[in-house]
């Protein structure tokens, strides 16, 4: 099984955080779905190249977000309480958050933004 | 369990020594085991396969006593180091059917799914490959024995980044069995920072420093700080290195934690920026750091501060 | 727990696979010298004492040269080939390695030296030459063996190869003094050519002095390497 989870060396995040991310946006766009059993730590270190010790803290820290449960013996599995319109909103705030930040590098102000984000919701809704 | 422990081992030669060298390597993880060269990686390598006796303090490997045990040990342990050489004028294939009639476990069908996922001949005579296909050729005669513990001096020196990947592919596929473990040296520290559960630092013969990778990585970072002209810096621990420009002051911390930025914060610093350090950036802070005590770095760059505020 | 008692108890084999191994490498220089030797048994019944010299020089050296041949090969090569920490990661003691050389060596060695010899004395002896000639071709054999024991007791536990060189060359000045000397003696000179056999007391207590300095430099070989600590 692979999860197609690809990290990149160039990006500033830490690995942990990378995987988290990729986890997450799967959960949101629903491609993994609550119930989804996910790789086991071993597994997906395998696959990505990765220590053992950053998929275990992955996979720690999305449980503590409630985006996956560990069974104990039966692995990990995306989380069948939770309501994927957070996990949705935690992406949207984080594209957000980083659009605002390269707007910031490129000396963008607020209007700037706000001119663009008016920008692009016109052009989606045509 | 452990897979490897390591208590105040020591082993003295005329123009170098290993200080009290403690090292643990829990079952089932990895351990980057990073220096500089001629640091002592290679020998403490030697003492943990029994290849080398240590003078005083104890090593056990796979719950033996090295080195009386090491023959028991060695049944479990695959071991390559840069400096070891499959015999030259004979064929991969030579060494396979030699191993493969010591070795119990020896698994034909892995030698030859790594064979060709190393893209290796085993007709092919030793003296006639590069050094990449030395090196995959030397791992793959010690992946096949499938043994608990991998012990790899300088695995990925000197390959291609496609070599690189293969073998780090393979050592992580490794990783994939719970009770396996592997202790390697190197000093790509990128290679590190990618695979290693446990990261330790060796310089001059003695252990800098010895933690998990998470740990390591977040527990070190560089503060970009925004100060008036009285400005004093408060006293903290796991100060490494000050740099101070005129109103900025660069810090390099090795205990960073929230309360330490408000403690920044309440002593009238502004906080510019906070900065994540990669493990090649760490390992060459801390050992210069090791070279002086971190007080004496602190100390020695407080008065050109006051100084500089005067 | 269970496999590694059994690992434990395997070692033998290990021993055997590492002689294999070097009796493998060496299989075809071998049977180089050992064709070379029958050569000059040829060459001695082919044109008998025109040729006797060259055929005695060319027996002794064919021997020698097997033995000097694998001692570097199978000893002094791999340390510098650097083959040795590969070898010394294997479930083995530094007892074990030395047991293996000293085996693969002498069974190799001595296989050549034997055969040659025996083939010596029953195409020679009572035919070509009188039969008194025994107790001086046996010491000569023995000094021959002999020789090859220094070599490789010297590879063994000094492993560099200007030891051994210096051991070859020590030990092959050696050999043809000694026979050049033990040849000038006259309870040597008075039997040589007689019809039967006469182990006298000269003969005897050269031969005990050989064999006593092979069994001891053998020993010496084992002591010196199980008190090693420091072996790559």
């Amino acid at each position: 099984m692979s999860t197609q989870i690809i990290l990149s060396q160039a990006d500033s995040r830490p690995i942990y955080a990378q995987i988290m991310d990729e986890i997450s946006r799967r959960v949101a766009l629903g491609d993994w779905a609550p119930g989804y059993r996910l790789p086991s730590i071993r597994e997906l270190a395998a696959e990505l190249k990765v220590s053992v010790i950053t998929v275990k803290r992955a996979y720690l820290e999305l449980e503590r977000a409630g985006v996956i449960v560990t069974r104990q013996g039966r692995g990990s599995f995306v989380s069948e309480s939770m309501d994927v319109d957070d996990v949705r909103q935690e992406e949207l705030e984080r594209a957000m958050e980083q659009a605002v930040r390269l707007g910031e590098a490129m000396g963008l102000g607020h209007d700037d933004l706000a001119a663009l984000l008016e920008q692009y919701t016109r052009n989606d809704r045509r | 369990m452990n897979a490897i422990h390591c208590e105040n081992v020591t082993k003295r030669y005329p123009h170098f020594d290993l200080k009290d060298v403690d090292l643990t390597l829990p079952e089932g993880s990895v351990m980057g085991f990073v220096g500089p060269n001629g640091a002592g990686k290679s020998t403490t390598l030697r003492i943990i396969m029994g290849l080398v006796h240590q003078d005083a303090g104890r090593v056990t490997v796979l719950g033996h006593d090295m080195p009386a045990g090491q023959v028991a040990a060695k049944w479990n342990i695959g071991f390559v180091s840069e400096d070891m050489r499959l015999y030259g004028h004979r064929t991969i294939g030579f060494h396979l059917d030699f191993l493969r009639r010591i070795y119990p476990g020896w698994d034909d069908g892995y030698a030859a799914e790594l064979l060709s996922r190393f893209e290796l001949n085993p007709d092919q005579k030793v003296k006639g490959l590069s050094h990449g296909q030395r090196v995959k050729a030397a791992l793959l005669t010690v992946f096949a024995r499938k043994p608990k513990l991998l012990v790899f001096d300088e695995p990925t020196t000197g390959l291609d980044p496609v070599a690189r990947k293969v073998i780090l592919e393979e050592m992580m596929r490794v990783m994939e069995a719970e009770d396996r473990s592997i202790l390697f040296s190197s000093h790509n520290t990128l290679d590190v920072e990618q695979i290693s559960d446990h990261i330790t630092f060796i310089n001059q013969g003695s252990i800098v420093a010895s933690d998990d990778k998470e740990t390591f990585l977040d527990s070190w970072r560089r503060l970009r700080l925004v100060v008036g002209d009285r400005y004093r810096l408060p006293d903290m621990s796991g100060l490494i290195e000050v740099q101070r420009s005129g109103h900025q002051i660069v810090l390099t911390l090795a205990g960073y934690s929230d309360a330490l930025q408000e403690k920044l914060t309440a002593s009238g610093a502004a906080i510019n920026e906070v900065q994540r350090l990669t493990l090649e950036e760490i390992f060459i802070a801390s050992v210069e750091s090791s070279r002086q005590p971190p007080h004496a770095a602190a100390a020695g760059s407080a008065p050109s501060m006051e100084g500089a505020a005067a | 727990m269970n496999a590694s008692t059994t690992a434990v108890e395997t070692t033998p084999s290990v021993v055997r696979e590492l002689v294999l191994k070097d009796l493998r490498i060496m299989k075809i220089p071998s049977i180089c010298y050992w064709l070379a030797g029958i050569g000059s048994i040829v060459l001695a019944l082919l044109w008998g004492d025109a040729a006797g010299t060259i055929a005695f020089i060319l027996f002794i050296s064919a021997i020698f040269g097997a033995g000097v041949h694998a001692a570097m090969q199978t000893i002094t090569e791999e340390r510098r080939e650097q083959n040795l920490p590969f070898i010394m990661s294997l479930p083995i003691t530094i007892a074990d390695y030395t047991r293996a050389k000293m085996l693969a060596n002498l069974l190799l060695v001595g296989g050549i030296w034997l055969t040659l010899s025996a083939a010596s004395y029953v195409i020679f002896i009572g035919d070509v030459m009188p039969s008194g000639t025994i107790p001086l071709m046996t010491i000569i054999l023995v000094a021959v063996l002999l020789a090859y024991v220094i070599i490789l007791a010297t590879t063994m536990v000094f492993q560099g190869i200007a030891p051994a060189i210096t051991a070859i060359v020590a030990a092959n000045l050696g050999n043809q003094a000694f026979i050049w000397w033990i040849a000038s003696f006259h309870a040597v000179r008075s039997t040589v050519n007689g019809t039967e056999a006469v182990w006298n007391a000269t003969y005897l207590t050269v031969l005990g002095a050989q064999i006593g300095a092979i069994v001891v430099l053998v020993g010496l070989v084992f002591y010196a390497q199980s008190r090693k600590t420091e072996f790559l």
